[in-house]
């Protein structure tokens, strides 16, 4: 099991990658839709609560059909806002889905990530199940299959002392309060829907529900065009003394349609619950082995002087002040591990360098910059590639590229400023910092956090001793390795306009962000 | 505005439609010979339950709550259903009273495939009586005779009549 899910990984992994890199081709990593499915499904769904609040004051249970096809008939404001009702819950289907297996191929469905997935496969669900009881709502052919087939479900649990399907076999017609029933849930579904996106960001300390102001325009533009250009039109009314035939089908929502039919209710069942016990296993299933797994944070109390950068700059609300243990007064730091990601932001925001993942503390990140420097060397010519392992152009994964070295980090927004002190002061040309796109960062925020520390002296800020001219970002998606090559080219040619830079004898970058015991105990 | 900007237009216009294709795909779920045979009906069960007053030893016996003053033992009474198309017999079935003590309605409710054109239909849900015993008064015996002309999609339905005496075709 655990091998198929490595090669699902890897495979969607690689795919997603692909089309990240020609999306980021033709909009730009900013506009990229497939960096923003999580938005443009709420998105979608604020387009969805809209259309339909306005389609519901024409909506008449006690004539479904007629009154669809009356709104419908509607050219000016009847018959584009029901297609954009439509067509709005296709995108936030296929967004919703993009989005999952994003989050799959990516392995951030475990751990403290767990209740966010599990809570989308939830979402996902009742969005499905939305979907249906808007199709039924119309009343038509596909309508009468779709009840037919729910309720062929419904009879199999041993519940009910008549199966439900009577009410279809044509006896009589259907009563409004099937339509009340069915209108009332598609109804009351949004309502769990919102209450599901809440437990599914809650866990976020600053969630983006929309999508940039021009996707979030780009993407209603596009709906409305869509709509107005290709409206729906309304099939004939469910005849229940009718085998619906060919009939305009939702494969979206109703792909299970043409799977379930020929099976028995009670295999329909079992299937389904075996699907969605795998979806919802999906964190335990993708979670590495204790050995491989990553380290929470941690904070040596000695060094942190509770500025609360870390805790304001932590996406996942892992950290929290506490009042300090060690009988000085004032806040410390404190790591909450069920929340931790092991993201390595708060190395990176900690300018004494006291908290961050075993390993990858800013402490760890000097030892590691100070071997690779014995190792490779660089020279005045030479660019230093500090790679994140997760993007980058596949940079990361080489000991060189393009002949420039290359020091992976496992996110580029955990990397201590001082790295890059320390790699200009031992006389690199100059430093290329390779992140992912901002809104593909697999930690969220780490791309925005180097950016602020690199150019806006946002804690723990590159000192001003830094020459700026020899420290540049560049933003590359997995598979854009080209644009990493560009980079580098342009920048080493900006390097060589510079001074030849020069090798410094004595670099103590971390006794110099040390704090010394004494004056730490005046902190507070 | 760059030169890639009218290939981006096209490609989201693309995936918009072919979103909005997704969405209405004609889909056909059955054969173009096909139509059904459906019997569904509900009729309320016949007790065939003998019941007789509790004594006052019994009464005294019981705790306050539970005094009912009659005791009943048996069920209701069931059906045998058989359904047979141009003199082939398709359904023989015995229907009980449904609910977990078989004391709710009884109901028919089944389907078959049925080809095209005229039908002999022959249908009978006929009370049994155990070992030739009497039937209670007024057990319902109901009967379909007859010729039914099938129609490729659509369904021949054989329910009770408006007055429910009696099985009707529509």
């Amino acid at each position: 099991m655990h091998r198929t899910i490595t090669l699902l990984r890897g495979g969607s992994r690689r795919t997603l990658a692909r089309l990240d890199g020609w999306m980021n081709a033709l909009y730009g990593w900013r506009l990229n839709p497939l960096y923003h499915s999580g938005a443009l499904v709420v998105t979608s769904f604020v387009v969805l609560l809209v259309s339909g609040l306005y389609l519901l004051v024409f909506y008449r249970i006690g004539s479904p059909h007629t009154s669809v096809a009356g709104i419908t008939a509607q050219v000016w404001a009847g018959r584009w806002i029901r297609t954009l009702h439509r067509y709005a819950s296709a995108v936030a289907l296929v967004a919703a889905l993009v989005h999952a297996v994003r989050m799959f191929a990516q392995g951030r469905a475990w751990g403290p990530r767990a209740l966010a997935w599990v809570s989308g496969v939830a979402l996902f669900c009742v969005f499905l199940l939305c979907g249906w009881t808007g199709y039924v709502m119309v009343w038509d052919e596909q309508a009468h299959l779709l009840a037919a087939e729910g309720a062929r479900w419904l009879d199999a649990l041993p519940i009910f002392s008549e199966p439900i399907s009577r009410a279809f076999v044509g006896e009589r017609p259907m009563p409004p309060a099937f339509f009340f029933l069915n209108l009332f849930a598609h109804i009351a579904l949004p309502v769990g829907v919102a209450l599901l996106l809440w437990i599914h960001v809650s866990r976020l300390a600053r969630a983006s529900l929309l999508p940039p102001r021009a996707l979030l325009r780009g993407a209603v533009a596009l709906l409305l065009v869509a709509s107005v250009a290709w409206p729906i039109g309304v099939a004939p009314e469910a005849d229940l003394l009718a085998l619906p035939g060919r009939v305009p089908f939702d494969v979206l929502y109703g792909f299970w349609l043409p799977f379930t039919r020929p099976l028995g209710a009670g295999w329909v069942w079992l299937l389904g619950l075996l699907v969605v016990g795998i979806l919802a296993a999906v964190p335990l299933l993708t979670r590495p082995t204790r050995r491989r797994r990553p380290p929470a944070s941690v904070v040596n109390e000695r060094f942190c002087t509770g500025c609360e950068q870390c805790y304001h700059d932590c996406p996942y609300e892992a950290i929290a002040m506490v009042r300090r243990s060690d009988g000085r007064d004032g806040w410390v730091a404190r790591v909450d591990p069920g929340l931790c990601v092991s993201c390595g932001i708060c190395a990176g925001s900690c300018a004494p360098m006291g908290v961050g993942p075993p390993g990858r503390t800013g402490r760890d990140q000097l030892e590691r910059v100070r071997a690779f420097l014995d190792h490779v060397r660089p020279g005045a010519d030479d660019i230093v590639l500090v790679a994140c392992d997760r993007g980058s152009g596949g940079a990361a994964r080489e000991e060189r590229f393009l002949d420039a070295p290359v020091l992976p980090v496992s996110c580029s927004g955990s990397v201590h400023t001082s790295v890059i002190e320390y790699l200009v002061r031992a006389g690199a040309g100059g430093v290329l910092l390779v992140a992912c796109p901002p809104r593909d960062c697999w930690n969220r925020e780490g791309v925005g956090y180097l950016e602020a520390r690199v150019h806006q002296g946002r804690e723990a800020e590159l000192k001003e001793r830094v020459d700026r001219a020899r420290v540049r970002i560049v933003y590359a998606a997995e598979a854009e390795p080209l644009r990493v090559a560009a980079a580098l080219n342009g920048f080493r040619a900006e390097v060589k306009r510079l001074a030849r830079a020069t090798a410094e004898e004595r670099i103590d970058v971390e006794a110099e962000c040390e704090v010394p015991e004494a004056s730490a105990a005046e902190v507070g | 505005m760059t030169a890639r900007t009218p290939v981006g237009v096209a490609v989201a216009l693309g995936l918009v439609a072919g979103t909005a294709f997704l969405s209405r795909v004609p889909l056909s779920l059955r054969g173009p010979d096909e139509s059904s045979l459906r019997l569904s009906w509900r009729l309320d069960p016949v007790s065939v339950a003998s019941c007789r007053p509790r004594t006052e030893e019994e009464l005294a016996r019981l705790p306050t709550h539970m005094r009912t003053p009659t005791v009943c033992s048996g069920g209701t009474l069931p059906y045998s259903l058989t359904v047979a198309v141009d003199g082939r017999e398709l359904i023989r079935d015995t229907v009980v009273a449904s609910g977990a003590r078989a004391d709710r309605p009884m109901y028919v409710f089944r389907e078959l495939g049925l080809d095209p054109g005229p039908r002999a239909l022959d249908v009978a849900y006929l009370p049994l009586s155990g070992g030739g015993a009497q039937l209670p008064p007024g057990a319902p015996s109901l009967e379909w005779r007859g010729t039914v002309t099938a129609i490729s999609g659509r369904v021949v339905l054989v329910t009770l009549d408006t007055a429910g005496r009696s099985l009707e075709v529509r």
